[in-house]
């Protein structure tokens, strides 16, 4: 159980206290990142999602496949929703990919339920920063997630769709943890990486001692998500390929190309060499190549704003 | 191996005159391995005439596997006598509530709660021990092997494949074939019938080849279609998943608490005849309360 005086002592460390716990995280176990783990339970989905989930739950003949979509479509419910099925509390034989894969082997009213008591956790208040808009985050993540899908089925990478979605959805995860959990620091990366015109990872790395991809990453892998899943949010600024991180990663660059809501970083990473080897193409090329995305950002925003 | 059906109805006792040959009992079956053991599955109301059988036996070693905790697994729970009396033991195993985060304790917590029932927990005289399982975790009592396998209903259940000295049974305790929640024009359609499909590949491998499975059909086709996502399975569907298994002879129970004897053979005869048994095919019944199956 973690206190608000943990939470204090976390949020008053140093800069470089935190910087290096969070470094740390990869080599030791910590009694801050038992806390960090711990806290990011409380984190709060996002309140529409929340309302949409209450509503929908509360009807018995609700359509299975909206309530699936409301929780598909909210990266905190989605990243606890998969830590639990993962956990060893289930000890499942198969790994669980996604929010579809485990209605399939949990049922129905087992993920509602979950869902319901995800959503109705008693959470922090949600920190507030100019430079971290909830709705502009999911919307990138949204953006995010459907575009991938749509680069993974226009050059038939193999892969699940619903694994490719979940990866884009979850890419960046760690900003919102980060936003959270080093409210000030989170802030001054953001501004710092606006000034200088560099990438949000690097003037993480700079400010906090770990950027957003690592503490993703870190999360994913001590919550025993799919293997992919981890590599793929970990990875997705370390120029490592992989079928599923490289359409996640032309998804996320498309998705700031496109203004398709904000992701805290000014850069557009042009595509480097193992990007262009996979797909044969630039970002132009790209961007022809996968035609009209407003439907992509259409079908977000319309989400978000539901 | 020996297989006892001490309670075969679903979702409520259904005591009358028009459930007098297949009983009115919810759902309790004992199982007798070659070494054995004693094996109970499920705590439907069945458990309490078979607690009474169980009296020239005592001191007894019962081991009661729950597939879920649906009030019609668990009802005669309070009432199997062997709890009461000294030197008995009871070992009780099922899954965690992964909602509560509390294992299979639970269920006699919270029934035998003073608003509840007049004794507690701690006054049972019985030693009783409880193991909460996980999918594919084996239990081993004596040369009994019992594996549990996730089934689909509106809570955690899990099937029961017990095997000894090479005679092999399954319980799929309330069980629901999963279907798609998508329509086929929608895009996810696909995709969501491969995971269904990689579901029930899994449960059928576990099943594969027993002589004996006890399947929950509560419905008929018709009656099914408004039924759907209520957790049960249909004559049908469990004749065709009893065939993809290779099973040898299929048991049909959970038995729909309003059908009558007569409605009951009526509407299983119905299933046979539109599913003809080709060679290999399972020999199929009704699980009646009373019925000893033997091999």
């Amino acid at each position: 159980m973690i206190h608000i005086t943990d939470i204090a002592i976390f949020y008053t460390c140093s800069k470089q206290t935190i910087g290096t716990v969070l470094a740390c995280c990869f080599f030791m176990d910590d009694e801050l990142q038992k806390k960090l783990m711990g806290m990011v339970d409380q984190m709060p989905p996002f309140p529409k999602s929340v309302h949409r989930i209450m509503t929908l739950s509360a009807d018995i003949n609700c359509a299975p496949k909206d309530l699936v979509q409301v929780i598909e479509h909210d990266p905190v419910i989605t990243m606890k929703l998969l830590k639990l099925v993962n956990s060893a509390f289930f000890s499942l034989a198969k790994s669980i990919s996604s929010v579809r894969h485990a209605l399939v082997y949990l049922g129905l009213n087992t993920v509602k339920n979950l869902a319901l008591s995800i959503a109705t956790v008693e959470s922090l208040p949600r920190k507030k920063t100019p430079v971290f808009n909830t709705k502009h985050f999911l919307m990138h993540s949204l953006t995010t997630a459907s575009v991938a899908q749509h680069v993974a089925k226009t050059f038939d990478i193999e892969s699940d769709a619903t694994d490719i979605f979940v990866a884009g959805l979850l890419h960046d995860f760690g900003k919102a943890v980060l936003a959270q959990f080093a409210t000030d620091m989170f802030a001054q990366s953001v501004q710092e990486a606006e000034q200088n015109q560099e990438p949000l990872h690097i003037a993480e790395l700079r400010v906090i001692g770990a950027n957003h991809a690592e503490v993703g990453g870190l999360l994913a892998e001590k919550w025993e998500l799919p293997t992919a899943l981890v590599a793929c949010i970990r990875e997705h600024h370390m120029g490592i390929s992989s079928p599923l991180g490289d359409c996640v990663f032309v998804a996320n660059q498309i998705s700031k190309h496109e203004n398709f809501g904000q992701s805290g970083s000014p850069v557009i990473e042009s595509f480097p060499g193992y990007i262009l080897e996979r797909f044969q193409m630039d970002m132009e090329g790209m961007l022809d190549a996968l035609g009209d995305l407003s439907s992509e950002s259409e079908k977000a925003h319309a989400f978000i704003h539901m | 191996m020996k297989v006892r059906f001490w309670g075969v109805r679903g979702s409520i006792p259904s005591p009358g005159k028009h459930t007098v040959r297949y009983g009115g009992n919810t759902t309790c079956i004992e199982v007798r391995p070659d070494d054995g053991s004693l094996i109970i599955l499920d705590a439907g109301t069945g458990i309490f005439p078979l607690s009474q059988s169980l009296f020239p036996e005592f001191p007894i070693t019962a081991h009661i596997f729950n597939t879920h905790t649906h009030w019609d697994h668990i009802q005669g729970l309070p009432f199997f006598i062997p709890f009461f009396v000294p030197d008995n033991r009871v070992n009780i195993y099922g899954a965690s509530d992964p909602i509560s985060q509390k294992g299979i304790r639970e269920i006699l917590d919270t029934q035998l709660q003073y608003r509840f029932f007049p004794i507690r927990e701690v006054e049972l005289k019985a030693d009783i021990a409880y193991q909460s399982l996980v999918e594919a975790e084996v239990v081993h009592i004596g040369e009994t092997k019992i594996t549990p396998v996730l089934m689909n209903h509106p809570v955690i259940n899990f099937g029961y494949r017990i095997d000894c000295n090479g005679k092999s049974m399954f319980f799929t305790g309330d069980h629901e074939p999963p279907s798609n929640i998508y329509t086929p024009d929608d895009e996810e359609y696909k995709e969501y019938q491969s995971l269904i499909e990689q579901k029930n590949k899994g449960m059928i491998d576990v099943i594969q080849g027993v002589d004996v499975m006890i399947a929950d059909a509560s419905y008929t086709p018709e009656e099914y279609e408004a039924k759907k996502g209520w957790g049960h399975g249909t004559y049908d569907s469990n004749i065709v998943m009893a065939r993809d298994a290779g099973v040898k002879k299929l048991y049909c129970t959970h038995h729909e608490p309003t059908r009558s004897d007569d409605d009951l053979e009526a509407v299983f005869e119905a299933a046979l005849k539109r599913n003809p048994r080709q060679e290999g095919d399972p020999e199929c019944f009704l699980a009646q309360e009373g019925l000893t199956i033997d091999w």
